[in-house]
Formats: C-alpha cells, sequence, structure tokens
C-alpha cells in the first residue's frame, strides 16, 4: 500500500490546510514558565540556567566549567589527601579518631547525575492503605509544598473497605509517572503520604458499583486535601445490543 | 538501550521543539489555558522516557505520540469531570469581517474545524494533511493498521468538507 490509495485533498479544504501548516513560533512566555517549572527536574545549574539562552552559549559555558572544576577539584583533592595524611599522622600520635576533610560534592561527584531515577513506569500498591510516595517533588510546581492527600470511600452513606482508591496525572496515563494506589482501611479511609503539589486524578473502583473520581489540585492552597471523600454508586446501567456482522452460530 | 538525556541536551531538545509540541497540543484540541499544564508534562515524558524512545521514529512522531496520549486522558478527564472543553467553535461567517481571511484568522478557523472531529480522526488528519507524514509513518506513530490510517483519514476529510459547506452555506455562497 501506499500514498496512492489517498486521493488529493479538495481544493477548499486544501485552501483552508495550507494556512496552519507552517509552524508559528512558540508563545514566549509560555515556553518561559514552562521551561521554570522543568528546571526543579535537573537540579542546581541543569540546563544552563534559566530564561531561554540559546543552548550554544550554555553548551560552552558547561565545558568552561567543567575544565575549572577538574583543576579546581584535583588542586583541592591532592590538598586533601595530604592534609588526611598528616590528620592520620597526628590521630595516630594522639590516640585520638582519625581526621575527616569534608569535600565539596561537586568536586567528588560526576559533573552530571540523574536527579530522578530513569527507570520504567510502574505501578505500586500497597494494602496496608498508605502508599509511599512515587512522584518526585519536582513534578509539582515550584515552592509549593508537599501536601498529604486523605478521604474516606462510601457506599450509600457507609464506610467502604478495600476499596482501591488511585491517584493519577495525565503524565501516569502517558505511562511516565507511576499510578499510585491504595486500598481502604476497615473505616473506608484512604491515605496518600505527602504528594508533590499538582493536578491529580483521584478514583475509587469497587465491582459491581459505578465509581467515583474527583480532580483535586494540591496547588491550590484551599483545598482541603484531608478530606477528599470519594461516594460510590449503584450500577444502573446494562449494556446490550446486537451483531450485526458475523457468521450464524449453526 | 540509549543513555538517559542531560541537561544541556534536553534543553537543547527542549528549545528547538517547543513550538512544536505547543501547535501540537493545539490542534488536538488542548484549551489556551491548559497548555501550560500539557507542555510540562509532555516533557517530564521526554526526559523521562528519552532512553526508551524507538530511534526508528522520527523525534517529532515520537513527540507527537506523547502528545497524542496525553490529550487523550485530557479529554476523558474533561468528560469525567464533566468540564467543558473547548467547545467547537464554529465561527458565524454572517459576524466574521472581511479580515477573517488572514492568516492568523484562517488558523483560528482550522482549529475551530478540528475541534469538529473526535481525536482520532483529528491526529491523523494533523499528521498527513497539516505535517504532512506519509499513512505508514502515520500508522507507526498512532500505532494502528495502515488500513485504520485511510479509514480515518477519509472520514475526517468528509467532516471537513461537510463543515466547510455548512460554513459557505451561512454565508449565502455557491
Amino acid at each position: 500500500m501506499n500514498e496512492d490509495f489517498i486521493e488529493p485533498l479538495p481544493s477548499d479544504v486544501e485552501h483552508l490546510l495550507a494556512v496552519e501548516r507552517p509552524l508559528p513560533p512558540a508563545t514566549p512566555e509560555l515556553q518561559a514558565h514552562v521551561w521554570s517549572r522543568l528546571e526543579g527536574m535537573l537540579g542546581p545549574g541543569g540546563g544552563g540556567g534559566g530564561g531561554t539562552a540559546p543552548v550554544a552559549g550554555s553548551a560552552g559555558a558547561l565545558v568552561g566549567a567543567l575544565v575549572l572544576l577538574v583543576a579546581i577539584g584535583g588542586g583541592v583533592l591532592l590538598w586533601a589527601s595530604r592534609r588526611d595524611d598528616a590528620s592520620s599522622r597526628e590521630a595516630a600520635a594522639s590516640g585520638g579518631a582519625h581526621g575527616q576533610v569534608e569535600r565539596p560534592e561537586s568536586l567528588v561527584r560526576a559533573p552530571w547525575s540523574p536527579a530522578i531515577p530513569i527507570a520504567p513506569a510502574r505501578s505500586s500498591l500497597d494494602h496496608s492503605g498508605v502508599a509511599q510516595p512515587a512522584l518526585p517533588s519536582w513534578f509539582g510546581q515550584r515552592d509549593v509544598r508537599l501536601r498529604p492527600l486523605a478521604g474516606q470511600v462510601l457506599v450509600d452513606g457507609r464506610p467502604a473497605a478495600g476499596v482501591e482508591v488511585r491517584l493519577e496525572s495525565l503524565a501516569s496515563g502517558a505511562d511516565a509517572i507511576r499510578t499510585e494506589a491504595v486500598r481502604t482501611d476497615g473505616q473506608g479511609r484512604y491515605r496518600f503520604t505527602p504528594t508533590a503539589a499538582w493536578l491529580y486524578d483521584v478514583s475509587a473502583a469497587l465491582p459491581g458499583f459505578a465509581g467515583a473520581a474527583r480532580l483535586v489540585d494540591l496547588r491550590d492552597p484551599s483545598v482541603d486535601t484531608e478530606r477528599v471523600d470519594l461516594e460510590l454508586g449503584p450500577c444502573v446501567r446494562s449494556l446490550s445490543g446486537t451483531v450485526l456482522d458475523a457468521m450464524p452460530v449453526s | 538501550m540509549e543513555p538517559p538525556l542531560t541537561p544541556a541536551a534536553f534543553r537543547a531538545l527542549y528549545e528547538a521543539e517547543f513550538a512544536y509540541v505547543e501547535r501540537t497540543l493545539r490542534r488536538l484540541g488542548v484549551a489556551p489555558a491548559d497548555l501550560e499544564d500539557l507542555a510540562h508534562e509532555l516533557f517530564v515524558v521526554v526526559y523521562q522516557q528519552y532512553a526508551r524512545y524507538d530511534r526508528m521514529l522520527r523525534l517529532r512522531a515520537w513527540l507527537f505520540g506523547i502528545a497524542f496520549r496525553l490529550a487523550s486522558n485530557y479529554r476523558q478527564r474533561a468528560q469525567r469531570r464533566e468540564v467543558a472543553m473547548p467547545t467547537p467553535e464554529v465561527p458565524d461567517p454572517a459576524h466574521l469581517p472581511e479580515a477573517t481571511l488572514e492568516a492568523s484568522q484562517t488558523r483560528a478557523r482550522v482549529l475551530a474545524v478540528l475541534d469538529t472531529l473526535d481525536l482520532e480522526q483529528r491526529a491523523v488528519l494533523v499528521l498527513h494533511d497539516l505535517e504532512e507524514r506519509p499513512a505508514p509513518e502515520v500508522a507507526a506513530t498512532l500505532q494502528i493498521p495502515l488500513n485504520t490510517v485511510y479509514s480515518r483519514l477519509r472520514a475526517a476529510r468528509q467532516r471537513v468538507a461537510a463543515t466547510l459547506r455548512r460554513w459557505r452555506a451561512t454565508r449565502g455562497e455557491l
């Protein structure tokens, strides 16, 4: 099969779509805002600084910084090594503890190491009713503290025990961030450990009942994150139909 | 497996592809007010998943695939919440000034036409008729059979043509 199977666009549709084909420039404010959020993911100094400076300049600056770091690091390590030896000799002579030299971490660590694990996304379920934190703090908005997320699942106004409650973001759906899930305890209560400030779907499901879901914005300080209750409903819908395109069973 | 992105490489990718990501999200029906959140999430995915990115695909095809999944989740969330999605804003030509034909407004009309399509048809039309990608690549990007690309494209084009006819009828054109 090839493009011959596709007819040319009608002229009026072609005329309309042709205007949209060239990619318009990015919205500068939007680009800057999103980058400022992403910087937290890269760690200190990650990505060559803030704003939208040209990358080539950032790369040059990075190379220069690395050369400088190596030079300084060599000197400091040599000095520290000699100091260690001297301290050892002093400690041995005095019978005291071995001297410790605190080296700046940037001098003994690789120039960059991932701030986050590059591991395949997976779902975690803690049947004790408490989930371990999975979303890295940088995923949330910067300068907003982690917040707990808790509530109660109800059926007909009564607590529902053993119900799975899931915490998801859009990125969870894209298989990038783990989906968190817990089960409610005997009082129908659930709790997620402090979670990055972001927009989440919290949902509960139990076979035989209509699921419940709420959109919770942990970035909003007015949201009471300790009372995110979910009410499961009765299943009142049925599904039926007719198969039209199949061989009859004889 | 490829190594993960370094911050500098991630920055370079971000600078080079942000405009594409922004426009793709709009073309897939993400409201302007939600662009910041979705673009952020998309680049989080890029950073997390880069080592698993299939190099047989073009980078932009991979980015489109991520944008499509996010847009799909975004629409499902909106439906579940009964949050108003960007409504199919088909402008009333009777109330549009002559300047409608100018590029920026025509772009807005294209987005309005796209809003009349479901996401699956929309994605195929955007890839094939706007980005001008060949059908096999569209199939690979969206992970659907080639024949499905053809059928969705045909349906999408018919719908777009019908919308244009309706607009013309409203304006009294032949």
